[in-house]
């Protein structure tokens, strides 16, 4: 069964800004997809879309099986329940501790103190910023403070990670460790979508990458498989990736 | 337990606009049980100068049941006399018995304790005629039979003014509850909606991790009927202590003769719902319109 599976989805605001105008694709469980355009090209509406942060205009989006535009509100907590989000900006809580940081989103199942400090301190050894746990975010590297909100996404032992460009206030080799971190996630079963319009990492980790631009995916190539045409003739990824990004390594 | 705990730290968010939110609960809720108390003291005292309004005719032995009857049919034809009642000797030394020190009623023999018959005339209830009152005195005192009109009730008008100021003052003690019990919503609503924004990111961020809206919820409930609870049992408090230290003034100094009613057990229970269902409204209105 597909994790993800979106068909003809759309997004026009009511200021008749079109973010989404034709996307479609399918993640199956325990895939590993980037999601690369240039900036404004949709990814994070996308994404947002996903975690019904908002509603699409147009179009079918299954998450679990679950169709997002038939799901009652009261629903949507359990869903993403289940999801991991991590962002860019890290997103986390200045006056609250590493440990406190990650426990966030645990206190919501109700878990015992016990279990809590069990997860946490689990996933802190494994991200090896153990010794971080009493720290604040702003004594930590960018990368660790990543490594952080990675972990508060991890606690909840999701079946899906969104990813919004992680990598993206990271240099080349935190990057990469991130990249990697993930890699170690999807080995052990979780599907992971993570956006990023950075040429280089697409180039070392040769993955499914879907390529939206101006809100239509115009590729999803596949390095294991013949690359999937969306449209016949072009090759706008190879385009996309020379002209219009400027990830670059540090 | 977590909730509860998130719940008290929301109250030192904003600590100055909590405290005003807490001492403007707290004078409502004083103000209410004064109002209350006032209510009360105005009730009685309107009871004791309907009672005063009373004048009693006392009748020569000898007049006759046939003569009483007409008597009775002359007074009550009058338009200031709302009613006219017989009282047996019996009944009048039973009422003289009441008013003696019970030590002294039992050592006298019964008929030791003065009884009259007579007539209980009551003056048609409106308070500052007195005029009329003594124009009722002279026509009794007139009457063939009539043996002492017991004098009028010259306390009875300023008791009913008295009990008029203080029945206005509970009127406009009860105004100025419900404008600031409707006024500190606001700033209970202030105060929650400061907590929300410091808290906007940790909402968001706990929505995202699949937090109900009960769940974000719960901590603001919770603050808010602290803060409603707190304010509206201190003004109990503060009310009952001032009700407590003017009775002794009253008494004392005004010769009042009645006190100040209160309710300790009946106020603070009620506080406890009253400041939650304050809490409550403050915090459905706050949380409708703020929650990311």
């Amino acid at each position: 069964m597909s994790v993800l599976s979106i068909a003809g989805l759309k997004k026009t605001y009511p200021n008749g800004n079109e973010a989404i105008r034709d996307i479609s694709f399918e993640v199956g469980r325990g895939e590993f997809v980037f999601l690369s355009g240039p900036s404004g090209s949709g990814k994070t509406t996308l994404i947002r879309i996903l975690l019904k942060m908002e509603e699409s205009t147009g179009g079918q989006v299954l998450v679990f099986g679950k169709n997002l535009n038939a799901l009652l509100p009261s629903a949507v907590p359990y869903l993403r329940r289940n999801i991991g989000v991590i962002f860019q900006d890290f997103r986390l809580l200045q006056d609250r501790t590493v440990f406190e940081n990650m426990a966030l989103g645990l206190n919501i199942l109700g878990l015992t103190t016990r279990e809590i400090s069990r997860r946490v301190e689990g996933i802190l050894y494994d991200l090896g910023i153990d010794r971080y746990a009493g720290a604040y975010p702003a004594m930590l590297s960018g990368g660790e403070q990543q490594r952080v909100a990675i972990g508060r996404a991890l606690v909840m032992e999701p079946a899906l990670i969104l990813a919004d460009e992680p990598t993206g206030n990271l240099d080349w080799e935190l990057s990469q460790d991130i990249v990697r971190l993930f890699e170690e996630l999807n080995a052990r079963g979780t599907s992971v979508l993570m956006a990023t319009h950075d040429r280089f990492l697409l180039e070392a980790f040769p993955k499914r990458t879907l390529l939206i631009n101006r809100g239509i995916l115009v590729e999803d190539r596949n390095p294991g498989m013949a690359a999937t045409r969306r449209e016949a003739g072009q090759n706008r990824f190879q385009h996309f990736v020379a002209g219009r990004t400027d990830g670059s390594p540090a | 337990m977590r909730l509860v705990g998130q719940g008290f730290k929301g109250l030192v968010v904003a600590p100055w606009q909590t405290l005003a939110c807490v001492v403007s609960l707290g004078v409502a809720a004083c103000l209410i049980v004064l109002s209350a108390s006032a209510g009360s003291l105005t009730m009685s005292m309107l009871g004791r100068a309907s009672r005063a309004a009373r004048i009693l005719v006392y009748l020569k032995d000898d007049v006759e049941s046939e003569r009483i009857r007409e008597m009775i049919g002359d007074i009550s034809r009058r338009p200031d006399v709302a009613s006219v009642e017989y009282i047996s000797r019996e009944e009048d030394r039973t009422q003289n018995a009441d008013i003696l020190p019970e030590g002294l009623v039992d050592a006298l023999p019964r008929e030791a304790i003065p009884g009259q018959h007579g007539l209980i005339v009551i003056f048609r209830d409106d308070a500052g005629r007195t005029s009329e009152l003594d124009g009722l005195s002279s026509f009794l005192e007139a009457i063939e039979g009539v043996d002492i009109v017991a004098g009028p009730p010259v306390g009875s008008a300023a008791l009913r003014s008295l009990a008029g100021a203080v029945g206005f003052v509970r009127v406009t003690m009860a105004v100025m509850a419900a404008v600031l019990l409707f006024g500190t919503l606001f700033f209970v609503v202030g105060t929650l909606t400061r907590t929300m924004e410091s808290r906007r990111e940790e909402m968001a961020i706990l929505r995202l991790f699949g937090a109900t809206g009960a769940y974000l919820k719960a901590p603001l409930y919770i603050q808010a009927c602290v803060q409603g609870v707190a304010g509206l049992s201190g003004g109990v408090l503060m009310g009952l202590a001032i009700i407590s230290s003017t009775n002794a003034y009253l008494l004392s100094e005004l010769s009042v003769g009645t006190a100040l009613p209160s309710w300790p057990a009946m106020s603070l229970a009620a506080a406890i719902p009253g400041g939650i269902a304050v809490g409550l409204a403050g915090a459905i209105i706050a949380s409708s319109r703020r929650l990311p």
